[in-house]
């Protein structure tokens, strides 16, 4: 009886459930809708909101703090921060997986992926999407006994002592006579240079090198550059066009085709404005052997080769369509123009600038797209040798912080002609360095006390004027040497009009090649026409077609400014009050002429490049503007002049 | 501290007895008399339990003893003809059907006594605040909301880090590595191996995304190296390993195949 009543009041309390009340809302602020809040109800008519991930990251950024109370102790941990109680244990399963084997490769099919694959890894336009789930390392066998260990296999002891085995040891020689032959020819051809086991005689050391010139070879300096590697997926260098074997990163692109073969380089070719055209072309050609290669004037306004890079940038991005972002890194030696890169793609100044070296100390992000980013880097120098003279003249340090700048001043000699040095500074001729410098100084009235010429501050002004490109010189092509001496100053009409006719089809030639390597023609044509139409409903989107139309435009009109600038050169180059007048005259000459005048035009663009004077660009753009009020050109000018300004009013 | 480990803080600070290698050994001579004596004297339901223990230790000490009499033995082996195996498989060597009948056998208790343990079953877990560091910079601490890896990581091939504005776990490049040295259990050999892939973090699964390697992890690595082919005459190439060190301390990563 006891029993059964206990039992009966034990099943009434089971069989009652507790009332909690009803179920409360798991997000606090599901029914607000304020800009932060993730589960927000999407409005139909705007669609420039927030998207849930980016609120998210947004809040991300705030929320990495601890909870902590009154007293500073930590009530919550930030984000990532728990700690385990002690003695936790973490445990694996006992599974069969673990034990058998994970991939497998029959015959036949490794026979096919040792012959395809051999290919595509040596084609430098193939790229191998996913390697991790192809056996390399069986393409990559080699002989890993390459060297016989003699004493192995035939032991001391086994050949002498107690325990020898062999009566007679091995020599390479059979008599006495014979050894001893050996052993003269021997003493013979012994050098002691070659011996590194001799001691060396102390002799003069040469002096620590100033840390000035230690410049772009920091850890800091290749902290960044290793960060900027990393977090890139395609690496452009950057090389001035002056000097583009100087200027390469050997080293980084070592390091890239061995360490990293995933990531792609791409080498961009700055300051073309500065050389003649043949010279880079066939840089580009040298060049184009190892990597792509693409030649560029960084300017915001007046830029060359902006489009070809924006569509480079774009197929790569199409080459990688899994991944949500491609980071473009830039890289190269100090005062080459990276960030002048990155400011002429984004049209914009966004990274800082300035025409002397080391303004970038470290890496930016900019975004180019809303797939494409790109990476800012300062300059990295690796040592290879180079005296202070050529790192001050390839501008990796700042002038004025060199100690002794007329000491430096003959490199310049050596390397531009007598004939630009005397129109730059307006001298009469001059018979060595300080000849040269005593006649600038007087010339531009450096003086110091007692009338004594500033030779220091001469010679600053020289190497600045040197680094900023305003003392033509370039750096030959290999097999060019002879040519760089006729071209390098203007020709006569006669041999412009021969040249001319030589250098069109290679200019075809060339055009073909990039077409073919950068990839198929039609149907790329096709899918950038989509990209185009798709991107321009975000905002990004327009501004990237607005850069991709403005990059033919300022082609065209540099190309213009180009010619009118030669024309001038051509007539007078002393007085510059006649230049207007001249000018005039010398496109009613052009009009005259018709084809002829044409054709010198076009080649006077060549080597017009060669010196750039900022003052007569100015005064021949106005001559242009009034001068052509009639012509056919001028009028698809100033239709293309309309649809920049069209394109500026949309932004 | 934890509170279990003062016995071994007392070793390391003050030593051993100095007699303590006898009184183990002749406490090891005295444990078979200890087991009779204890077998003789318990009653009842302990009694029970302690024969039940006693008899399993005994089964398995006899499997053990047979199985290492069977890897003595030698099988008969018909070389085959000579041109039927490619020039590049002629060193490597067959497996014998007897072998892989015997294999496929054992392979069927072992499942089901539960007994496919890894070598390194257990360890220590490894927790947040340990592996990941904030990272600090400036006054306002604005990327307090990173997180730098301490520990080693394996990447992969075609790994490309995020913009600085989506990442928050950073992996530094000094702490990857691409190589493990792996020995063979059967062979007493150890080999510098590729990896392939982190298979399994026992901390957390967010480590084995990450890719980072601790003690006790499951990777897979490259094998063909060491030559092994299957018995239907394909090759492999990737099998798994665990990791015996810690490799953020030893800057190598030590690991054990699992055969």
């Amino acid at each position: 009886m006891v029993k059964a009543r206990k039992e009966g009041k034990v099943s009434k309390k089971l069989k009652q459930k507790p009332d909690y009340g009803p179920v409360k809302n798991r997000h606090t602020f599901r029914g607000s809708n304020h800009s932060m809040n993730p589960d927000r109800k999407p409005d139909a008519k705007d669609k420039s909101q927030r998207s849930k991930a980016t609120i998210n990251r947004l809040r991300m950024y705030k929320s990495f703090k601890p909870i902590r109370d009154s007293k500073g102790k930590i009530l919550k941990a930030a984000p990532f921060q728990d700690t385990l109680a002690s003695g936790t244990q973490a445990r694996i399963e006992p599974n069969r997986k673990w034990f058998g084997n994970t991939r497998i490769i029959g015959q036949e099919q490794l026979q096919k992926f040792q012959a395809n694959l051999g290919k595509v890894l040596s084609d430098p336009f193939q790229v191998v999407m996913k390697q991790t789930k192809l056996p390399i390392s069986l393409l990559q066998e080699k002989a890993k006994t390459q060297r016989v260990h003699v004493t192995e296999t035939e032991s001391f002891e086994y050949t002498f002592g107690k325990k020898s085995l062999r009566k007679k040891a091995k020599l390479t020689e059979a008599s006495l006579e014979e050894m001893s032959k050996s052993a003269e020819d021997r003493d013979v051809k012994y050098k002691p240079e070659l011996d590194l086991s001799r001691e060396k005689e102390l002799g003069d050391r040469p002096e620590n090198m100033n840390p000035l010139f230690r410049a772009g070879q920091s850890n800091r300096v290749w902290g960044e550059l290793y960060k900027v590697i990393d977090s890139s997926d395609v690496v452009v260098q950057v090389v001035d066009a002056r000097d583009p074997m100087g200027t390469r990163c050997r080293h980084v692109e070592e390091f890239l085709r061995k360490e990293k073969p995933h990531k792609h380089l791409v080498t961009v070719i700055n300051k073309v404005d500065l050389v003649p055209t043949w010279v880079t072309r066939k840089w580009i050609g040298e060049l184009s052997k190892e990597m792509p290669t693409i030649a560029f004037h960084a300017s915001i306004n007046n830029s060359f080769g902006k489009g070809a890079v924006i569509n480079l940038l774009r197929q790569f991005a199409k080459l990688h369509p899994d991944r949500p972002q491609i980071s473009v890194g830039f890289i190269g030696y100090p005062n080459v123009g990276k960030s002048s890169l990155v400011n002429t793609l984004r049209k914009k100044k966004v990274c800082k600038t300035a025409p002397i070296a080391g303004e970038t100390k470290v890496w930016q992000y900019v975004m180019l797209m809303r797939r494409i980013y790109l990476i800012d880097s300062p300059g990295v120098v690796y040592p290879q040798g180079d005296s202070e003279t050529q790192i001050i003249l390839k501008g990796v340090v700042r002038v004025e912080n060199v100690k002794d700048p007329e000491n430096h001043v003959q490199g310049v000699l050596d390397r531009c002609k007598p004939e630009h040095l005397r129109r730059q500074y307006g001298i009469p001729e001059f018979t060595d360095v300080d000849d040269f410098l005593t006649k600038i100084a007087i010339k531009q009235g450096r003086l110091l006390k007692g009338g004594d010429p500033d030779i220091v501050a001469v010679s600053k002004v020289v190497l600045n004027e040197f680094q900023r490109g305003k003392l033509p010189y370039f750096v030959p092509p290999p097999g060019c040497e002879e040519r760089a001496k006729k071209d390098f100053s203007q020709a006569p009409i006669n041999e412009m009009c021969a040249d001319d006719d030589e250098q069109l089809p290679l200019d075809a030639q060339l055009e073909l090649d990039d077409v073919a390597r950068n990839g198929g023609p039609d149907e790329d044509d096709d899918e950038a026409i989509d990209d185009e139409e798709q991107e321009e409903l975000t905002e990004i989107g327009s501004t990237c077609s607005g850069l991709t139309d403005l990059s033919g435009i300022s082609d065209l009109a540099g190309d213009l400014s180009d010619a009118d600038d030669v024309a001038d050169d051509d007539e007078k180059p002393s007085s510059s009050d006649s230049k207007t007048k001249k000018s005039k005259t010398d496109v009613a000459s052009v009009r005259t002429r018709g084809k002829r005048g044409g054709k010198k035009a076009n080649k006077a663009k060549l080597s017009g490049k060669t010196i750039v004077q900022a003052a007569s660009e100015k005064k021949d753009k106005s001559v242009v503007e009034f001068a052509k009020p009639g012509a056919t050109k001028t009028n698809m000018w100033r239709k293309k002049l309309e649809k920049r300004r069209k394109v500026k009013h949309q932004k | 501290m934890p509170q279990n480990e003062h016995i071994e803080l007392h070793r390391k600070r003050h030593g051993r007895r100095l007699d303590h290698e006898e009184r183990q050994r002749k406490k090891l001579a005295r444990a078979a008399h200890d087991r009779s004596q204890m077998a003789k004297t318990l009653r009842g339901h302990k009694a029970k339990l302690y024969h039940k223990k006693r008899y399993s230790e005994k089964v398995e000490m006899r499997k053990l003893l047979k199985q290492h009499e069977e890897k003595d033995q030698k099988n008969t082996v018909e070389q085959p003809d000579k041109g039927a195996v490619p020039a590049y498989l002629l060193d490597r060597q067959q497996q014998t059907s007897g072998t892989v009948l015997s294999n496929m056998i054992k392979q069927k208790r072992k499942q089901k006594a539960g007994k496919f343990n890894v070598p390194i079953p257990q360890v220590r877990a490894v927790s947040d605040a340990e592996a990941f560091k904030v990272v600090k910079t400036g006054k306002t601490n604005r990327k307090g909301w990173k997180r730098m890896v301490t520990k080693v990581t394996f990447v992969g091939e075609s790994f490309t880090r995020k913009p600085a504005k989506f990442e928050r776990f950073i992996r530094p490049m000094g702490l990857r590595f691409k190589k493990a040295h792996v020995t063979h259990p059967e062979l007493q050999t150890t080999f510098h191996l590729p990896i392939v892939g982190v298979k399994k973090n026992p901390s957390s699964q967010m480590y084995t995304s990450l890719g980072v390697i601790t003690k006790g992890t499951i990777l897979e690595v490259n094998v063909s190296e060491l030559g092994m082919v299957t018995q239907g005459g394909k090759v492999v190439w990737g099998k798994f390993a665990q990791v015996t060190n810690n490799p953020e301390n030893d800057g190598c990563i030590n690991a054990v195949l699992l055969i």
